[in-house]
């Protein structure tokens, strides 16, 4: 069994679309950053001026947690990443597990092999948002944030997250494939409804903007579910009938 | 027997689908290096048996054993075999050429340049996407994936759907070429008897899933014949045989029979009847037909 050639065959077959996802995503950072500190012109007698911070405290001024501090383009990403994932992980199961065995690799190889590269992919996504949050604080001249960035722990709790995600949306793309339609969509109800119990993306960011620690975060439980959620991946596939 | 080909024997597959008998204990072995067909009507259980031969679904019951060992989910048996079905769903979104490095990557005796060469004799364009292939076109990639990936056992299902009959006669030579100078265990799955018959060394009939007869073709054409005359001498000649067909046009009547020793065969010839061989295609269309009606008659 060739893990290691398959995962690279693996992160071979997602190198376009992290290329293009990545791509796009400083662009935005970029765009994001620059609206923020806003800008003016004068356009024959009118005066124009945007700012995008102006824009968010007026929003958000009645919300429990408004925004007061100026945001940082790069945490952006964080949901993003995660949406990424999350579609990685349903094609993982429908289209991935397919296309390796039809290939001529094993069901129990295929399915190791998605799981690592699904991990693989958690941690490159996480190292590339590590970087260019740390090259947006250092051009910002924001040490506070780039220390934020270098956490360890918050890398870790980044990987878990993202990699938690990917299993469980791996298990309903596996689920889709095996039970179908109407079992698939129960199983997003169910997925969506377990999430609710984890802090993602904005709320992390809200969680980090209180001071509250972010140890909290529920790791082992993430991790018992990832464990658990891969035993239930690999008793689907090791049946399921190849469509 | 050399490592490129590799024999399989099917011991007692039995498959269910919500209620439905699809497999009723199927016996059966297929030798190595050989082209074999799998014939049978819409609906016999080819599809299922290739798919349970493949490992791509599992039985209810039985095994197969592929060179003496039973086919469960071993990576080191699993990559002998190529699997071509009439479509893939999850290519649908890949361009030919990625498609193609994936071959390449995944198939231990995988032949570039065979396949390109292929490629270009077919005119398919590798930077298409397989869902703007055509029907015929789609069949024609799965036969360069079939043909190049040089596998000690490769399955063909439905390889010629939605092809011209040039293109059909184009895979059967390149079939044959490919398998001459690359010896290995063919399996393939089809509904043109007639122009396909040429390829075959063995065949297996499957009827309602079950294995109707199995032999070499040479040894199940001679068991068929045709016989014709006038109608009395032929109503003579045929009593107690198994008839499979009768067609009569005025006096004359022509019959198709099954199992005739070849002294009785050499007399009706001296007696002026003609005796001829049978086709295929008739025989496996009339010889379904029958097991139909007797299976009807049981009911």
């Amino acid at each position: 069994m060739n893990i290691r050639k398959h995962v690279t065959f693996q992160m071979k077959d997602w190198s376009v679309s992290l290329l293009v996802f990545w791509g796009i995503m400083l662009t935005l950072n970029i765009v994001f950053q620059y609206l923020q500190k806003g800008f003016s012109f004068n356009f024959g007698n009118t005066h124009v001026s945007f700012n995008l911070m102006d824009a968010l405290v007026e929003l958000t001024k009645n919300d429990a947690h408004p925004i007061t501090d100026v945001l940082f383009a790069p945490d952006i990403n964080i949901v993003s990443i995660g949406i990424y994932i999350l579609v990685a992980g349903i094609m993982c199961g429908t289209i991935s597990f397919p296309l390796y065995r039809g290939l001529g690799i094993s069901r129990v190889a295929s399915w190791l092999s998605i799981t690592i590269s699904l991990l693989a992919i958690s941690v490159f996504n996480t190292l590339v948002q590590t970087g260019i949050s740390s090259i947006f604080a250092v051009i910002l001249d924001n040490p506070d944030r780039l220390a934020k960035s270098l956490d360890i722990i918050s890398i870790f709790q980044l990987i878990t997250a993202y990699f938690l995600v990917g299993m469980l949306f791996f298990l309903i793309g596996t689920i889709f494939y095996c039970f179908g339609t109407w079992i698939g969509v129960l199983s997003v109800a169910l997925a969506i409804t377990a999430l609710n119990f984890f802090p993602m993306g904005y709320e992390l960011l809200i969680l980090s903007n209180m001071g509250i620690e972010v140890a909290a975060y529920p790791f082992l439980i993430s991790w018992l579910v990832i464990v658990g959620t891969f035993f239930l991946i690999g008793h689907f596939l090791y049946r399921a009938r190849i469509k | 027997m050399t490592t490129s080909e590799m024999s399989i024997e099917l011991q007692g597959i039995s498959k269910q689908f919500k209620g439905t008998q699809a497999l009723h204990k199927i016996h059966a072995a297929f030798e190595a290096g050989s082209i074999h067909g799998l014939l049978g009507r819409n609906g016999a259980g080819k599809t299922t048996l290739l798919n349970i031969m493949a490992g791509y679904d599992l039985a209810n019951q039985g095994s197969v054993v592929i060179d003496g060992t039973v086919l469960k989910d071993q990576q080191r048996l699993i990559q002998q075999i190529c699997y071509v079905r009439e479509t893939e769903k999850p290519w649908e979104e890949y361009k030919l050429k990625k498609l193609l490095t994936f071959f390449k990557l995944n198939t231990p005796n995988w032949d570039e340049e065979y396949a390109m060469a292929l490629m270009s004799r077919y005119q398919l364009n590798p930077n298409k996407k397989y869902s703007q292939l055509s029907r015929g076109m789609k069949s024609l990639f799965g036969a360069i994936r079939g043909l190049a990936s040089r596998s000690p056992i490769t399955f063909f299902d439905e390889p010629v759907l939605g092809l011209d009959a040039a293109m059909r006669q184009m895979f059967y030579d390149d079939l044959l070429e490919d398998y001459t100078k690359h010896p290995r265990t063919i399996l393939i799955s089809t509904h043109l008897i007639d122009e396909s018959e040429q390829l075959f060394e063995y065949i297996t009939f499957i009827h309602q899933g079950q294995i109707m007869l199995q032999g070499a073709t040479d040894a199940i054409l001679q068991r068929g014949l045709t016989l014709s005359g006038r109608k009395e001498a032929v109503e003579r000649a045929i009593q107690g045989k198994q008839v499979l067909h009768t067609e009569q046009l005025g006096g004359h009547v022509g019959v198709l029979l099954w199992d005739v020793p070849e002294e009785e065969q050499r007399a009706w010839q001296q007696s002026g009847l003609d005796v001829g061989s049978a086709s295929l295609q008739k025989l496996f269309v009339h010889l379904t037909a029958q097991s139909q009606h007797a299976k009807g008659g049981h009911q």
